[in-house]
């Protein structure tokens, strides 16, 4: 995780071309986005102030998108854009990944039940969860409903595959080794197979988590009144390309942000595991 | 340690797979008496079916004809009164050494205070002070069987099963862990059921050697090592026995090369 840690500072076989006080991973991500934006800036720039290579209109520049953030915030909409879509994306979440573990461990160690539910499963699996969205509308409404359950419904699938992975994949020998030690079949179960599926699980749940914000905006371009992807889409029609991009940016934003805890609990829950590099 | 006796009596014991053309008998006719802290190990060309034996033992598949009975009790399925230390540490990753070691006194319910008790005493036994709160990953593989054997031992079973532990470890390691094991085995006095495929490995461990033949693997002689310990593998009379359970082995492996000539 922290390769700076383990590189001393003037390592010979760093990379070249270093600004002087600034060393390591975290300085060089940043500086690659820190010219990017100036880039961006320089560019916007140029073309307000008559060069035209573009419509302004549609290229703001990176002040200005600042600019509609702070005064967003102030307003209180950028606040409950975000409540909104965060906890649209946490409920319907939470849904797929309480259902995806349970039934997914089930199918892994009842071969009855994967017998069952597998092939329904790999049917449905394959068809972009996005064909489903005017059926949920239809079913359950406009409200939050649709959204959560619509949700749940695009991220169960990775969390379901990767935990009856986990669980089938168990190593027979750690079952051998319990059941001599004299575990019982449950506690096999909870303390043998369950523990060796952590890391299908949490990959599982990653991936389920990416498919949470991407269906989230998905849900609202079409189907809110309020949430980034509302914003966004209520941008569009008032022409507020800097609005636009901002809540674009601020997906990103939490994305990211949840996606590094998510990475970060990954590796404490594995911190038995050997990892390359 | 508890009142052990650990006394194994298997008599007749056969054990056939199903397979195609034909089911494949791995262990036929099996006989053999094992005394309570008595040091047995097992000795055969590999597929011989000495594993099968000691899976049977531990209860993971049962034996197709025949009787074997723990201190006059019949073998049923696993338990905690025949501890086993596999070929591959097989400890689980996700618990630390002192985690692994109280494994088994966790699941069959016991107090935490006694399970500290057991845990620090096996973790003093196998030379492990300092690694309680390391994981399996890293560990060496002389360190990962430590915590295997005191895995098994901390249950305090009747038995301990061991399915050839050292085979994987490199030759120093492996000669520390033969005189650590026989240290454990003298203190701890369980009946010790090994299995290997090194002449050496039996001849400096064990009470006495069961040789056994190709498949289907049955009883081919048992040979007595009554040495004092700690044994010498210079000594004339241990070259004199290799030689004699060399010529055995030699035999059984051209035999077992033969079969497979048969069946390709």
């Amino acid at each position: 995780m922290s390769d700076v840690a383990r590189q001393p500072p003037s390592a010979p076989w760093g990379p070249p071309g270093m600004i002087a006080g600034i060393s390591g991973a975290p300085a060089r991500r940043a500086l690659g986005l820190i010219i990017f934006v100036a880039l961006w800036e320089a560019f916007a720039d140029l073309n307000h102030a008559g060069l035209r290579f573009v419509n302004p209109n549609l290229l703001p520049a990176p002040h200005e998108i600042i600019a509609a953030g702070i005064e967003m915030s102030r307003s209180g909409v950028l606040w409950a854009d975000v409540s909104v879509s965060l906890l649209r994306a946490a409920e319907g979440f939470a849904l797929a990944a309480a259902l995806g573990v349970s039934l997914g461990m089930l199918s892994g160690y009842l071969s009855l039940f994967e017998d069952f539910a597998g092939p329904l499963i790999e049917v449905i699996r394959p068809i972009p969860p996005l064909a489903f969205l005017p059926m949920f509308i239809i079913w359950f409404g406009i409200g939050e409903p649709s959204k959560v359950l619509f949700i749940a419904f695009s991220c169960f699938f990775p969390i379901y595959l990767s935990t009856t992975q986990g669980v089938r994949f168990t190593d027979p020998v750690l079952i051998r080794a319990a059941r001599s030690l004299g575990a019982s079949r449950a506690q096999i179960f909870l303390h043998v197979v369950l523990r060796a599926a952590v890391p299908e699980i949490m990959t599982g749940l990653r991936l389920g988590f990416g498919m949470a914000f991407f269906v989230l905006v998905a849900a609202e371009l079409i189907a809110a009144d309020a949430g980034l992807g509302y914003r966004i889409q209520e941008a569009r029609n008032q022409f507020h390309v800097d609005v636009m991009f901002l809540d674009a940016f601020l997906i990103g934003v939490l994305g990211f942000g949840i996606g590094a805890g998510l990475r970060w609990l990954q590796g404490y829950l594995l911190r038995w595991k050997s990892q390359i590099n | 340690m508890g009142p052990t006796s650990g006394d194994l009596r298997a008599t007749n014991l056969e054990k056939v797979f199903p397979a195609r053309p034909k089911p494949v008998a791995a262990v036929r006719d099996f006989t053999l008496e094992v005394r309570g802290g008595e040091f047995v190990c097992l000795l055969g060309p590999s597929g011989c079916g000495k594993s099968t034996f000691l899976n049977i033992v531990a209860g993971f598949m049962p034996a197709t004809v025949g009787r074997l009975l723990l201190d006059e009790r019949p073998i049923t399925g696993p338990g905690p009164d025949r501890g086993v230390v596999f070929q591959e540490h097989a400890l689980f990753p996700w618990l630390t050494v002192s985690d692994n070691i109280g494994f088994g006194l966790r699941m069959r319910g016991a107090a935490s205070r006694e399970r500290g008790v057991a845990v620090s005493r096996y973790i003093a036994l196998m030379g492990l002070a300092g690694f309680e709160q390391t994981f399996p990953k890293d560990l060496s593989g002389g360190m990962r069987q430590r915590v295997a054997i005191a895995r098994a031992l901390a249950n305090d079973p009747k038995i301990l099963l061991m399915d050839e532990p050292f085979a994987s470890l490199d030759a120093q390691t492996r000669r520390l862990m033969q005189d650590e094991l026989i240290r454990v085995w003298q203190q701890a006095r369980k009946t010790v059921l090994f299995v290997t495929h090194s002449i050496e490995e039996s001849l400096l461990l064990s009470d006495r050697i069961v040789v056994m033949t190709a498949r289907p693997g049955t009883i081919r002689e048992i040979v007595p090592v009554d040495w004092p310990r700690p044994r010498d593998d210079a000594s004339a009379e241990f070259a004199t026995a290799k030689r004699h359970i060399g010529a055995m082995l030699n035999e059984e492996i051209t035999r077992s090369f033969a079969q497979l000539g048969r069946n390709v």
